[in-house]
C-alpha cells in the first residue's frame, strides 16, 4: 500500500467501514511508516464535533500553529468535514450576498423622513 | 463663514454619496451648527443607516424611529468626533446602537431554541447525518431567488440573540470585538454566537444547496 492510497482509505478505517482485509493492509502499512501512523493518530485526536467548534477560529487565523495542523489533518482524513468546512465558508458569503442584494441599491431615506429629523433636531436645540 | 459642506467645491450639485463629500468642510460646518450640514450629513450617510437599522428591526416604521434618534444622538456628540474612524463608520455604529436599543424596547418574540437548529453529533463526536458536499450550480440563476429567501428566512429563524450577533459580524462587518460590546457580552461569548448563527443557517441552507434542481 502507498501512503497515498492509505489517505485516501483513511476516513474509511477511522469510521470502522473497511472490511477486515483492507484494515489488516492499513495497520501494516502504519506499522512500517511513521508519517502515516502520525496522520492517522493526530487526525483522530480531533472528533468531527470538537472540528465544529473550532471552524471560526480556523477561518479567523486564531488558531495555533499546533491546532491548525491538527484541523488540517482532520480534514484530510474526514471528507464530510471537508465539506462541512466549505460550506461553512459559502454560508457566509451567502448571508452577505443574500441580505444586501435585496435591498434598494443605493439605499434611499424618505424625503419626509429627513424633513422630519432636520425639525426634532431644530427642538432639540 | 465655511466653506458649504453640501457642495464638493469641483461640483455644482449637491454631495449624494460619500465618496463626493468633503468630510473635513461637513464636519466645520455641523460644528458651527449650519442647517445645511446637517442636511448634507443625511442626505449622504442617512440611506445605509436606514438599510442597517431596516436589518436589524425588520419594520419600516421602527427602522425610521431608530434613524431619526440615531441622527439626533450624532448631532449631539459631533464635537466628540474625533476622526479617528470615517465620519460614515461613526455613524454606522451610532445607527446599530439607536435600532438595538429599538429592538431592545419591544417585546421579545417566541424562539426556538438555538440547540435544534445546530448539528447533531453521536455520542463519541460524528455527525449523526454526515455533511454533503454542496453544488456548485446552486448559487445559479435558477436558484438564486431561492437561496436568498432561504438564506433571510435562515435568519429570521434565529433567536434574536443569534440574528443579531450574525448581522452584525456578518452582514454590518463589526468586529468581534464591537459585536461583544453592541451585545453587552464578552468577545468569546459573542463569537460563540455568530458561529452558532453561521452553523444554523447552514443548516437551513443545506436542502437547497444540497440538491439542486435543473
Amino acid at each position: 500500500m502507498k501512503c497515498e492510497d492509505l489517505r485516501a482509505l483513511a476516513y474509511g478505517y477511522t469510521e470502522n467501514l473497511l472490511p477486515a482485509e483492507e484494515r489488516a493492509r492499513i495497520e501494516a502499512h502504519t506499522a512500517d511508516c511513521s508519517d502515516c501512523a502520525d496522520f492517522v493518530a493526530t487526525a483522530r485526536t480531533l472528533t468531527c464535533q470538537q472540528f465544529t467548534h473550532f471552524l471560526d477560529d480556523y477561518f479567523e487565523g486564531h488558531l495555533g500553529d499546533a491546532q491548525r495542523a491538527t484541523f488540517q489533518k482532520h480534514i484530510e482524513l474526514c471528507p464530510p468535514c471537508g465539506d462541512y468546512l466549505s460550506s461553512y465558508e459559502r454560508t457566509i458569503h451567502l448571508g452577505k450576498h443574500a441580505v444586501c442584494r435585496g435591498e434598494p441599491l443605493p439605499p434611499n431615506i424618505p424625503e419626509g423622513l429627513i424633513q422630519a429629523i432636520l425639525e426634532a433636531r431644530k427642538r432639540q436645540a | 463663514m465655511v466653506q458649504s459642506p453640501v457642495m464638493d467645491p469641483a461640483r455644482t450639485t449637491p454631495a449624494s454619496r460619500p465618496e463626493e463629500l468633503d468630510e473635513e468642510h461637513l464636519l466645520q460646518g455641523l460644528r458651527a451648527g449650519e442647517d445645511e450640514a446637517f442636511e448634507a450629513l443625511i442626505r449622504v450617510f442617512g440611506g445605509r443607516m436606514l438599510a442597517a437599522a431596516r436589518r436589524i428591526l425588520g419594520n419600516e416604521e421602527d427602522a425610521q424611529d431608530a434613524l431619526q434618534e440615531a441622527f439626533l444622538s450624532a448631532f449631539r456628540k459631533i464635537d466628540t468626533f474625533e476622526g479617528q474612524a470615517k465620519l460614515g463608520t461613526w455613524l454606522h455604529r451610532i445607527a446599530i446602537n439607536a435600532a438595538l436599543m429599538k429592538l431592545r424596547s419591544r417585546r421579545r418574540r417566541r424562539e426556538q431554541d438555538i440547540g435544534e437548529l445546530l448539528p447533531n453529533f453521536t455520542g463519541d463526536g460524528h455527525f449523526v447525518e454526515a455533511p454533503a458536499r454542496w453544488s456548485e450550480s446552486a448559487e445559479g440563476p435558477a436558484l438564486r431567488h431561492e437561496v436568498q429567501d432561504v438564506v433571510r428566512a435562515g435568519i429570521d429563524r434565529l433567536p434574536e440573540n443569534y440574528r443579531i450577533a450574525i448581522l452584525l459580524r456578518d452582514i454590518e462587518e463589526l468586529s468581534n470585538e464591537e459585536v461583544a460590546e453592541h451585545l453587552g457580552v464578552t468577545v468569546n461569548a459573542a463569537k460563540i454566537r455568530v458561529h452558532r448563527a453561521r452553523m444554523a443557517l447552514r443548516e437551513a441552507l443545506d436542502p437547497v444547496m444540497r440538491t439542486p434542481k435543473p
